[in-house]
């Protein structure tokens, strides 16, 4: 027999969470910030003052409460996924919704940011931190717009796939995903909101 | 056509994509001074005369042998959309997409090559400022329609990760080729600065996007590539998910 050596089945992965898919997905997703991060970090460091003092266009509480929304969120996916375990219906989609509107309200906070930004007149072409600012940020908030399309997803197949193997991987798999999502604002709020403002 | 002239010809098509990236190194990269490319974007007429075609003659030769090169880029691909086949051996929306992008990423390299080709023979006949208005230009062409590239990195990607049957590319293939695809967005900030990593020579829109692109993407995916066409033909069909594995 061949063995099939590039695909794993999701029955190789009964004890762990989500498939092998998304763990890939997430390791390269998560390399390819980084490698962001770290331009970042040497362009900070070639450009300290400028730097410093366009960060101080940030308001830290407004990230401060996109971390929240996004937490609080995570913690309700994470409540989602234990409920499609026990199959309880009504707990899943009370959880999903409950994530789904803290993404929401993460989502609009970023677009008032953003329109305050442009409304001051700043740009992504504004000066070298707000080309990293709009890019980090905004490839960070496609990533959340993704996570609450996979999400809403999930809550429109519910009442027909709960009970399924697919459809509690599917489950994990947007949990994963919504978690790195969240981990990812962790890393990005005290880098661009707090870290060497004056 | 006989079975032995078939093979013949995918294997010698296969091998155009490692002679792409050779040929493109030497000619584009060391004969075209373009490691890195000059920053015209903070450079004056004068100075992009003085400090890049007035001091390299070599680079209008370097670019007319990388205008012919660049299209060995286009036959490796058209190999490659023949290889995503489904297990009913159709050719699908993912493989006319990959084509698409990879003709007109090889189209790119030739058509660019060309444009730099010209503005270093004629560097001393036409004025400063049309030269660098061409070499400028041709830049914002070579780089911002970066989509070209992405949207055949992204089909190819899709193919590999969702097609189950295949075993000619493995899955973290795909999910790299994706992500590199999805790396050259910040290449819409090329024309705007003039120094910092996006700048067109910058540590993010040239070293990191193009070192991922041609080693990380396109050397991965040219040795499974070579891989599968030394297959025998049954198993070609096997890995292509054509066949049931027995």
């Amino acid at each position: 027999m061949q063995s099939n050596e590039f695909r794993s089945d999701i029955s190789d992965h009964e004890d762990h969470p989500g498939t092998s898919g998304i763990w890939t997905f997430v390791f390269i997703d998560m390399v390819v910030f980084f490698l962001f991060f770290l331009v970042y970090i040497s362009e900070r460091l070639r450009l300290p003052d400028i730097f410093s003092v366009s960060q101080r266009q940030l308001d830290p509480l407004t990230g401060l409460a996109s971390a929240l929304f996004l937490l609080t969120s995570s913690w309700c996916m994470v409540e989602a996924v234990h409920a499609t375990r026990r199959n309880a219906e009504r707990a899943v989609a009370l959880y999903l919704n409950l994530a789904l509107l803290l993404g929401a309200l993460f989502a609009g906070n970023k677009l008032i940011e953003y329109s305050d930004k442009i409304a001051l007149g700043l740009s992504p072409v504004s000066n070298g931190f707000f080309t990293f600012y709009f890019l980090i940020t905004g490839l960070h908030f496609i990533h959340v717009i993704g996570g609450m399309v996979f999400m809403g997803h999930c809550r429109m197949r519910l009442s027909t796939e709960l009970g399924s193997k697919n459809f509690r991987k599917k489950m994990e798999n947007v949990g994963l995903f919504w978690h790195f999502v969240d981990v990812l604002w962790l890393f990005i709020f005290p880098m661009l909101y707090l870290a060497g403002a004056k | 056509m006989e079975e032995g002239a078939k093979r013949a010809i995918e294997r010698g098509l296969a091998w155009c994509g490692p002679l792409f990236v050779v040929s493109i190194i030497y000619t584009w990269g060391i004969m075209g001074h373009n490691i890195p490319p000059p920053n015209m974007m903070a450079m004056t007429p004068d100075q992009l005369i003085s400090e890049y075609y007035g001091k390299y003659p070599e680079i209008g030769a370097g670019m007319i042998l990388s205008a012919t090169f660049g299209l060995f880029y286009t036959i490796w691909s058209c190999l490659l959309a023949s290889l995503m086949r489904d297990e009913h051996g159709n050719v699908g929306a993912l493989s006319f997409i990959e084509l698409a992008g990879g003709i007109l990423t090889g189209w790119l390299f030739a058509f660019c090559s060309a444009m730099w080709a010209a503005c270093s023979i004629l560097t001393g006949q036409v004025s400063p400022e049309i030269i660098k208005m061409v070499h400028t230009m041709t830049w914002f062409i070579f780089d911002c329609t970066y989509m070209i590239t992405t949207i055949q990195m992204c089909a190819l990607a899709l193919y590999t990760i969702l097609n189950k049957k295949q075993t000619m590319f493995p899955a973290w293939a795909g999910w790299v080729s994706a992500a590199i695809g999805i790396g050259f967005v910040p290449l819409i900030f090329m024309p705007f600065v003039t120094d910092g990593p996006f700048m067109v020579a910058g540590l993010w829109n040239f070293w990191i996007i193009f070192t991922g692109w041609i080693f990380a993407f396109f050397g991965v995916y040219n040795f499974y590539v070579l891989k599968h066409v030394y297959k025998s033909t049954a198993d070609q069909a096997v890995a292509a998910g054509r066949l049931a594995i027995v």
